[in-house]
């Protein structure tokens, strides 16, 4: 390259960086790359493929193919920064694997579970799926086919999955991988303020005088975010950071006041923070008068294991583990005051000092906080009291709802908000916060998606963890997976979930783009279009939907998820699938397909095709023949607006770089339930948490109940499974980027090194790590970014060839259904 | 046992999609990259930061302020300056380094 060129790139580049990072205050330039190869180089924004933070990013084209991406400067979540993971977006869909046509296992030219993969036709792929489906329905009805799906899905795959599975099959065995994410945090927002989500936004983090981490390494795993804490920190030195966490990560880094803590004891934290706050007198009365109720919760609930488990037999409350009953401030005051600092200090082996300062920060009136968590709260046994228990400390004093006040849960996916909770993709839920059990709810949706009255479902469907039992136990016959990797990341796998996708009675179809553990374990694998080889909608962590268009053709005969769903619709008519006595009495429906019911409804096909963008490619809307992503979303959008999850004609959202609902007017709302910010709260109202019928949050009386497995004489450590910056998950993306696989190429066992040293083991032994579940074969470390105390281990779980998740334990929270990943009794052993 | 290919890759290579083209060396014609990303680092360790960044081929230190640092990335490919931003931001003391901007140019004539 010329020198003089390459100098005026540099200093392009450093002046790009240095506005970005605040150093220069020059008005930001979008950074296009020049060269030789400039103009050819299409770019075109869109949020980024992995976590839940929703970056935006510019999408570079060329020849038809993804050549780069950079930090999106217009984009307001990220101001043009990537992450490492960011920056090799487009590198994700060019592993030299991509599955380009579908896969059936055969034997003798016919499908046979025993067989090898063959290379078949859609047509083929979808008559095996379909006579697969009609003969499960027939034989077992409804309650035996079942979908596993995902909070990577976009907002058009997963509602129409919903419709497909609850209105088409009529099965509320319909989950996503979110279950496994934040399915907590999701229920103790209902519990607490009778709508999902959180209240603030990332305009929090400006704002705050106090950042503090529940659980989460937001280092590693959220790292633009986790940019902005730092910004906020290290620019304001009144700032503090306060991070809890059972071993040491690179988000201590940061702290001003590290909490390691024994694993499960945060519940008693919880409450000895909201004891400190009312024995100091520190409660905000008036906030806590007009706008809370006390309750108290069930207790002694089990832990979401097999009914027939010792722990559940014993569990009093298991029945009914999410009841409440009213209560009141005398009450709760009584309930707390036992979780005194020594007792707490004891249980959670955390020092006074670290206790008192904590409290402090939520306790003092002029300090604004913002709490935030992940897996560590969620992926908990106890996840839901967890999040409701923090809860509590923020309604008791009013930092809620505010500029830098802000209880904020973050997610790992890039549509875990937009699609497995807007949209309702879940076993008990449907479209805006609605839910399968009341039946005014399902009269909505039926009358929103023109199918007959009582034709929806009303008792909940398998969860994820109920479905791997279901499926083990020939329950489950009929199981279609998109877009995640459960035999992977499912928990207790090897006993639990690998027996289900073998059973022969059971038929397994897994849609993926590429061939993970979980593909090449399923009968048959239909190869997935991903992120930009289609038009997609997300929704991030603070309620904004990102629409992006089609860049790039998806390789072979890869198609999009919406396309195999709503083509799979064409194989059903109503009177296939449909009970008799519904079609008697709606006979207009009979001999219609599921497309036509479903699909082509007058509602979803009511926008032509000239109405997409000219200039970008769009496959499913062309073999439709209608916009259909319009159509979904438009329908979809028809459930929220005007009851507070309002979104934005589907057309603006390609203009800008995404909204945060309920947008009214045209208007995003940045701080929910409260007047000034949120349209639905009225002059005079205050506050007003509108999503309880009396306008009032939750406080919720619930006690420290301990882990289902604690470490004992033969398996005496702790075992924290979780990420690492480079991969994102499972890995199925992340690994098949040649530098981030090497960066970190297999998963390792990060242990004290004084607990190795009594182990006789060094630096780098081969080792198993072995619970009472099964053994993972891996490496000790005992250096590393991840230092662990006394008695706890960490080992990742991105790693397909080493099954982290066939040593883990099949508890859940009884409440959310979520699994705790973070907390089970292993021994280490040498090899 | 979970299935595993048995087309002569292992198992191991196979989960993780690396099946022999995955993780060669880019074929990529010759190419030049220029990056640039932000860096935060611990307060206090900001000069010893900038020395070990001083020492990696083929990064610029380009600016600081307080805590924050501006550096240049230049590499043969973007994975290769991909991979710099990843040893950044693991080191010890590096709060965050988030890449901004990125060029790439083929080279035509040879840099």
């Amino acid at each position: 390259m010329d020198l003089s060129r390459r100098d005026l790139l540099k200093a392009q580049a450093a002046a790009i960086a240095a506005t970005a990072a605040g150093i220069v205050p020059e008005a930001a330039a979008q950074p296009v790359p020049g060269g030789v190869s400039a103009l050819e180089i299409k770019w075109s924004k869109a949020p980024c493929r992995f976590c839940g933070t929703g970056c935006g990013v510019m999408v570079g084209v060329k020849e038809g193919k993804v050549v780069a991406t950079h930090g999106d400067m217009q984009a307001e979540v990220n101001r043009g920064l990537n992450c490492v993971k960011g920056y090799f977006l487009s590198k994700i869909m060019y592993g030299a694997d991509r599955l380009t046509q579908p896969l059936l296992r055969k034997k003798n030219g016919v499908y046979d579970k025993e067989g090898e993969f063959e290379p078949v036709s859609w047509d083929e792929a979808f008559d095996v799926m379909a006579e697969k489906c009609k003969q499960v329905l027939k034989e077992k009805g409804p309650t035996a086919v079942g979908m596993f799906g995902s909070g990577q899905w976009t907002i058009f795959e997963g509602y129409a999955a919903t419709k497909l599975m609850r209105a088409g099959f009529r099965s509320n065995n319909l989950d996503p991988n979110a279950r496994h994410c934040m399915a907590s945090a999701a229920v103790a927002f209902m519990r607490t303020f009778g709508m999902d989500e959180p209240m603030g936004c990332y305009d929090d983090f400006e704002a705050a005088d106090a950042f503090v981490l529940w659980g989460s390494n937001m280092a590693e795993m959220h790292p633009i975010l986790w940019t902005r804490v730092a910004d906020r920190r290290l620019g304001h030195p009144h700032v503090r950071c306060a991070v809890l966490s059972t071993f040491t990560h690179r988000s201590m880094d940061l702290a001003d006041i590290p909490i390691i803590f024994k694993p499960g004891t945060d519940l008693a934290i919880l409450n000895y923070i909201a004891n400190h706050i009312i024995t100091t007198g520190r409660v905000h009365e008036d906030f806590v008068r007009d706008h809370t109720v006390f309750v108290k919760g069930e207790t002694n609930i089990g832990y979401g294991l097999r009914p027939e488990h010792p722990l559940e037999q014993a569990a009093a409350g298991a029945g009914d583990p999410g009841k409440t009953e009213p209560s009141s401030f005398e009450e709760f005051k009584a309930f707390v005051s036992e979780y005194t600092l020594e007792k707490v200090s004891e249980l959670s082996g955390v020092e006074p000092g670290f206790l008192e300062e904590l409290a402090e920060l939520y306790a003092d009136p002029a300090k604004k906080v913002m709490s935030l968590w992940t897996m560590g709260f969620n992926q908990h046994v106890r996840g839901v009291w967890a999040n409701q228990m923090l809860y509590n400390i923020h309604l008791l004093t009013g930092k809620i709802s505010e500029p830098g006040n802000s209880p904020f849960s973050l997610t790992g996916q890039p549509s875990a908000c937009g699609t497995a909770r807007e949209v309702g993709t879940f076993a008990h839920r449907l479209p805006a916060d609605m839910l399968v059990v009341n039946p005014e709810h399902r009269a909505h949706a039926e009358e929103i998606w023109k199918v007959p009255h009582g034709l929806l479902p009303d008792k909940v469907g398998y969860h994820a963890v109920q479905q791997d039992r279901m499926l083990k136990d020939g329950k489950l016959n009929w199981y279609w997976i998109q877009v995640n990797n459960n035999l992977q990341a499912a928990p207790n796998n090897d006993q639990e979930t690998y027996p289900g996708y073998r059973n022969p009675e059971n038929f397994i179809v897994v849609s993926d783009a590429y061939p993970t553990i979980t593909a090449v374990n399923a009968d048959l694998i239909l190869p997935a279009a991903m992120w930009v080889e289609k038009e997609g909608a997300y929704g991030n962590a603070e309620r904004r939907t990102h629409v992006w268009h089609q860049l790039v053709s998806a390789p072979g005969e890869a198609r999009s998820d919406m396309w195999q769903l709503v083509e799979f619709s064409k194989r059903f008519t109503t009177d296939e699938v449909w009970p008799a006595e519904i079609l008697d009495s709606n006979p207009d429906y009979r001999g219609k397909s599921l497309y036509d019911v479903l699909f082509r409804n007058g509602q979803v096909d009511r926008f032509p095709l000239s109405e997409a963008s000219p200039e970008h490619e769009n496959h499913e809307a062309k073999h439709f023949g209608f916009y259909i992503q319009k159509g979904l979303f438009e329908e979809y959008a028809s459930f929220g607006r005007g009851h507070g999850h309002d979104l934005a004609p589907y057309d603006m959202y390609h203009q800008v770089r995404g909204l945060r609902w309920p947008v009214v007017d045209g208007k995003e709302t940045l701080w929910r339930y409260r007047e000034g910010y949120d349209p639905y709260v009225k002059p005079g109202e205050g506050v007003k948490f509108y999503g309880n019928a009396d306008g009032k949050a939750k406080i919720i009386a619930v006690p420290y109940e301990p882990p289902a497995e604690s470490p004992d004489e033969e398996f005496d450590l702790w075992l924290v499974t979780g990420r690492v910056l480079e991969h994102w998950h499972s890995g199925s993306m992340t690994m098949r980027v040649p530098e981030l696989y090497k960066a970190f190429p297999g998963a390792v066992c990060f242990m004290n090194a004084d607990d190795a040293r009594d182990r006789g083991l060094n630096q780098g032994a081969e080792i198993k790590v072995v619970s009472r579940r099964g053994e993972m074969r891996t490496r000790l470390e005992t250096r590393g970014r991840n230092r662990m105390p006394k008695g706890v281990v960490f080992v990742p779980w991105f790693d397909a060839s080493q099954l982290i998740n066939k040593v883990t334990l099949d508890a859940t929270d009884p409440i959310s259904k979520q699994t705790d990943f973070k907390k089970c009794a292993v021994k280490i052993v040498s090899v | 046992m979970m299935d595993t290919p048995s087309d002569g890759v292992t198992r191991r290579q196979f989960l993780a999609g690396r099946t022999g083209r995955n993780h060669d060396a880019e074929s990529a014609p010759e190419q030049h990259c220029i990056s640039s990303a932000v860096v935060a680092v611990l307060p206090g360790r900001e000069d010893e930061i900038a020395a070990r960044l001083a020492e990696m081929n083929g990064v610029e230190l380009s600016a600081r302020q307080g805590s924050k640092m501006v550096v240049l990335l230049e590499g043969p490919s973007s994975g290769a300056v991909g991979g710099l931003l990843l040893q950044i931001a693991v080191m010890d003391g590096v709060i965050t380094a988030n890449m901004v901007f990125e060029h790439v140019e083929q080279e035509v004539q040879g840099a």
